[in-house]
């Protein structure tokens, strides 16, 4: 066990810079606020525990720091910040919020504008296209059919063609990216003649839906976020334009929805709101931000566990439990029947929606997902072994007991801090058990080990580059062989800024196995790619190559998830609710 | 104890610059332009000019056919018209590119070949020719603080002028203006001769960057050539044997044929016009719309004008002029300007050669080229954009007069990438250059206010309100009808820039000491 977490720690213990945060929200009594402390001066101060006490505020112990200029509010003007200092690699990461989100926003856009230069999904190839068509489908639906129409088999809506599967709001998202297309290039979601259609103008056209997608909703999100996280400690601030790289260039991200094409930005943009949400203590918006993100896509119900314990955990400490929950459940229902308000007239049309919202009939697993159930069927065909009623039953199963630990915890002694590595700990295990995972799902447990970039470095790049491996084939098929190796590249050199790296891994424990162990992987997944892009494999066995990386990947994701509960674990465990009483 | 751990790296940090005093720098500037190599690659598919193919058909004609016959083949359009050493380059090249795959070096099969392996390999070929450059750039900043250096980096290595050029239109500019940084950083260094070699090896290379030759010529004279009759007599002829050396070894094989007359004219197409088809920011079109003004009003006055038969672009054909009112432009009266251009500058370089003057000097050389030369394309402002950037974080003002030519530089690339697809990678370039340069240049330079004035600023947001225009409000109003006016509107703002840029300069030379 402490192999395994020296393993996923190694750099942090040493990483001074980015250790430095420190979140206030872990308060002994919940209900006593970091904001009651921030806005209410008469408000009994919380005294920290002794290690956060020394919160390391010197943040270069050389540096001569003067401030020239007063900031006038925080994101639109920089403190300036002098330091002089030849150790700081970036003149850009010792200025305020805006010019290093701004430049390292562009620079993302930028990228995110190159890789949707290369081919999508299932282009060129009939008859059924690819997520591409899939998309464009759905505008083409929404655009020329009336609302109640979107989701039911009719003579003109043939669901067997890329029926609408995701809920609601990506049918209004496609519906007002189909009004676009159809005020500039008609014939692209004209209705049945524009099945299949591919032209250079209606490519970037779709492309273009997604960037601003993105920038509208994905890149706000972090905004707020990073200024939630730069509010609540002071060392954070040398780390800003790194941070924002790591969750802006995330090369899984990029490749998924700008080169395969899909909305992902969308429903994690909304999470990622929510979670900033969280961090500032405003639970209200953190539950309507996370519904929407449900209605936009089913799958952000990987989340929910996570979500529902910490709110419910907070709720509980509080004065009245009853009224703050309904508060929240006010909003849930409220915002659940927004979305769903043309459907619910009658019980059959939101059986109708709720019905190809569970795609049941596309079986346990698609392709090779590194999962438990893909990879254990290797061994144990459950498929056959098993009824489809049965395996679903058995999924929700384990689905709900491996995130049961990391939901106690939640409920039991709920901060801030535990709850991102919670977001991760649901996120993998619905990823790891649920039924129908698709190797794309790796997208949402990635997202909060993004987050969680600057106090796990080491292990967010570790769960990136296997979950980019997991979707190697994927994305092999889809043509996107270059804009993987450019973001792999982009994504690894980003991490090793100069001066702004982890420092080399220093263990207490096998010290000279650690880094054997990692060069060794690395070398195994580096191998893995050339032999699966040279090599035809056995006709015996054509997709030897795909398990081989499932079995590697699945092997790196649980040893991922074994150790976020750990530190899950390990959080609660000093968690002020104990030491409080010891207080006491 | 987290301080403590902090000194101790300081000091093993301090120890290690002991050993090898730029290992640092060498490896920031390694990860640096990894990340924007690997950037490139994106650009691959990409939309390329006919420059790709002219490349191509270089590199098929210098494998297939003997020397002899490299300036006489005419089985493309697209002859060689470059000097010898990039042809040796192209022969370099096409070794690798035959091994890549044959049809690329075919001269027949291969015309207008589309393959994967070609773009891969031509784009390729791109990339890895910048380590000059990356090389060049290292050479000059390595003593410079850790910002300015890093600055520099930014603005060379990410410069959207060289991104945009190379690796989207497709052209060998990174590694030629490497070159040029190499000796403009050895004649910085007081290395005259070695300079002087690298400047022969760049002529060699590409011919017009011949415009600051008499800014070299009286530089090295000057500096170099001093000490006595005697000694500078016996360096004047060190450095005449190694310039005639050079270029000897670049043109000789020819001269072995006898071809040197055909080289000389495949290299001067004299026949082409005043301006490019998208007419380059320079002081041309304001001379072409003062004319056409002179033409609409005398008419309206009520003489008699003979409206122009022939066109600016085109070349001179018979007599006519392309000119109403005002007189006919030749490449000799433009020849004539450049070099009336540039003698401030030749009596500053030879008054008092100082190394620390020359780059800026060359710069103003290759602006005057840009600015009054003949045929010239928009590309070209790049010779003066790359060289400047070395010097723009020295003071406030070379840092301001440089915000505003870059941007107005990058600018005039636009019309470049005209296609639909490439249009939010060149805002978006445009857009990351100027916040970088911006914060970069404030953070750097303290003292004297901002980075730009007031007059700066709302010359700067004039451009979006040009773009606007073009690109929406032009096809709204107009539709298809007057498709030039953009074009022009974008020529004649940014010639604004470029004239204010060359009397910057101008003022800065000659009040230097």
């Amino acid at each position: 066990m402490s192999f395994l977490v020296e393993f996923l720690q190694l750099s942090s213990p040493s990483n001074r810079h980015r250790l430095q945060i420190r979140y206030r929200l872990e308060l002994p009594s919940p209900s006593n606020r970091w904001s009651t402390i921030r806005h209410n001066p008469c408000g009994r101060r919380w005294n920290p525990p002794l290690q956060l006490k020394q919160e390391p505020i010197k943040k270069l112990p050389e540096g001569k720091i003067k401030k020239k200029q007063m900031k006038k509010s925080r994101v639109t003007k920089a403190v300036k910040v002098e330091v002089n200092n030849n150790n700081a690699g970036w003149w850009l990461t010792h200025t305020g919020i805006s010019p290093p989100f701004i430049c390292v926003a562009l620079f993302a856009i930028l990228v995110r504008v190159a890789v949707s230069l290369h081919p999508y999904s299932g282009a060129g190839d009939p008859p059924k296209y690819g997520d591409f068509e899939a998309q464009r489908h759905w505008m083409e639906i929404t655009t020329n059919l009336p609302v109640k129409e979107w989701y039911q088999n009719t003579t003109k809506n043939d669901l067997s063609y890329w029926g609408l599967d995701y809920p609601p709001l990506t049918a209004y998202q496609s519906y007002v990216h189909g009004l676009v297309l159809r005020f500039f290039y008609p014939e692209s979601v004209s209705l049945y003649t524009s099945r299949g259609h591919e032209s250079y103008f209606g490519k970037l056209l779709m492309r273009w839906t997604v960037l601003t997608s993105d920038i509208l909703i994905f890149f706000p999100a972090v905004l707020w976020l990073i200024v939630a996280f730069a509010d609540q400690s002071r060392g954070y601030k040398s780390n800003i334009a790194w941070h924002v790289a790591m969750i802006l260039l995330n090369p899984c991200l990029i490749l998924i929805d700008h080169g395969h094409f899909q909305y992902n930005c969308i429903s994690l943009g909304l999470t990622v709101g929510a979670v900033a949400a969280v961090l500032r203590d405003k639970d209200l918006v953190a539950s309507f931000l996370f519904s929407l993100a449900l209605n936009h896509k089913q799958m952000s119900a990987y989340y929910a566990p996570a979500f529902f314990s910490y709110l419910l955990g907070k709720c509980l400490k509080r004065q009245n439990p009853f009224l703050e929950v309904s508060k929240l459940a006010m909003i849930v229902i409220g915002t659940f029947a927004l979305v769903w308000w043309p459907y619910l007239h009658s019980r059959v049309t939101v059986l109708e929606v709720l019905s190809r919202l569970a795609p049941f009939e596309r079986g346990l697993y698609e392709d090779y997902v590194a999962n438990f159930w893909c990879t254990t069927s290797v061994l144990i065909k459950w498929k056959r072994l098993f009824t489809t009623q049965s395996l679903k039953l058995l999924c929700l199963f384990m689905t709900v007991c491996s995130c049961l630990p990391s939901m106690f915890l939640q409920i039991r002694a709920p901060s801030a801090r535990a709850f991102l590595y919670g977001l991760i700990n649901s996120a993998i295990s619905f990823y790891l058990f649920s039924f129908q995972v698709h190797e794309k799902s790796i997208l949402l447990p990635l997202l909060p080990a993004s987050i969680l970039a600057v106090e796990e470095p080491f292990m967010f790049q570790w769960f990136t580059q296997f979950a980019l491996l997991s979707m190697f084939p994927l994305l092999c098929r889809d043509k996107l062989l270059l804009p993987y190796i450019s973001l792999y590249g982009i994504f690894v050199f980003i991490y090793h800024a100069p001066n702004g790296k982890p420092d080399t891994p220093k263990a207490r424990f096998w010290p000279r196995v650690l880094p054997f162990f990692v060069a060794f992987l690395l070398f195994l997944s580096f191998v893995l790619h050339i032999i699966y892009l040279t090599i035809d494999p056995p006709k015996k066995y054509p997709f030897l190559f795909e398990a081989i990386i499932m079995l590697l990947c699945f092997s790196q994701f649980v040893l991922v998830a074994v150790y976020t509960n750990w530190k899950q674990w390990s959080l609660s465990m000093k968690s002020p609710f104990g030491s409080e009483k010891k207080r006491v | 104890m987290k301080h403590l751990s902090h000194e101790k790296q300081q000091l093993k940090e301090k120890h290690t610059n002991l050993q090898n005093p730029h290992g640092h720098v060498i490896k920031d500037l390694i990860w640096f332009s990894l990340i924007a190599a690997f950037f490139k690659l994106l650009l691959i598919p990409a939309y390329r000019s006919t420059d790709f193919e002219v490349h191509r058909n270089w590199l098929a004609l210098t494998h297939t056919l003997p020397l002899s016959q490299w300036y006489t083949d005419e089985t493309s359009p697209w002859t060689l018209d470059y000097p010898p050493f990039f042809a040796y380059f192209e022969r370099f090249l096409s070794f690798f590119a035959s091994l890549v795959d044959p049809t690329i070096t075919d001269l027949y099969n291969g015309l207008n070949y589309t393959a994967p392996s070609v773009i891969i390999f031509q784009r390729l070929s791109v990339i890895a020719s910048d380590t000059v450059l990356i090389y060049a750039v290292y050479k000059f900043t390595k003593n410079m603080e850790l910002k300015k250096r890093f600055l520099i980096w930014v603005l060379v290595v990410w410069s959207p002028g060289l991104l945009i050029v190379d690796h989207v239109h497709f052209q060998y500019n990174g590694f030629l203006l490497g070159i040029l940084l190499i000796s403009l950083g050895e004649l910085q260094k007081g290395n005259d001769l070695i300079g002087g070699f690298v400047f022969a090896v760049l002529l060699c290379f590409k011919h017009l960057f011949a415009v600051a030759g008499p800014v070299y010529f009286v530089y090295l004279f000057r500096h170099y050539c001093r000490g006595g009759i005697l000694r500078g007599f016996g360096k004047l002829v060190t450095m005449g044997t190694v310039v005639v050396g050079v270029f000897m070894v670049a043109y000789g094989p020819f001269a072995y044929y006898g071809q040197i007359e055909q080289v000389l004219r495949r290299m001067f197409p004299f026949g082409r016009g005043l301006c490019h088809a998208y007419w380059a920011p320079n002081f041309w079109v304001f001379y072409i719309l003062s004319d056409k003004v002179l033409a609409f009003v005398l008419a309206k006055l009520g003489f008699h004008i003979q409206p122009p038969t022939a066109s600016f672009t085109g070349g001179l054909v018979g007599d006519s002029s392309p000119f109403a009112v005002l007189p006919t432009i030749t490449p000799s009266v433009t020849f004539a300007i450049v070099l009336l251009a540039i003698s401030p500058c030749l009596v500053k370089a030879w008054r008092n050669p100082d190394p620390k003057m020359i780059v800026r000097q060359v710069a103003y050389a290759y602006t005057c080229g840009f600015l009054f030369g003949w045929h010239v394309h928009e590309k070209a402002s790049l010779h003066f954009l790359i060289p400047l950037a070395v010097v723009a974080t020295e003071s406030i003002e070379d840092a301001r007069h440089y915000f505003i030519l870059s941007i107005v530089s990058v600018y005039s690339l636009f019309p470049l990438l005209y296609e639909a697809q490439e249009y939010p990678i060149k805002v978006v370039l445009l857009l990351l250059h100027a916040a970088l340069m911006w914060f970069g240049f404030s953070s750097i330079l303290k003292e004297g206010g901002g980075v730009s004035r007031w007059v700066d600023k709302i010359y700067l947001v004039g451009f979006v309100g040009v773009e606007v225009w073009g690109q929406f409000v032009h096809p709204l109003v107009f539709g298809d009808r007057l498709p030039f006016l953009p074009l022009m509107m974008i020529s004649f703002y940014c010639a604004l820039g470029m004239m204010y840029s060359w009397i910057w300069q101008l003022r800065c030379l000659i009040r230097s000491p």
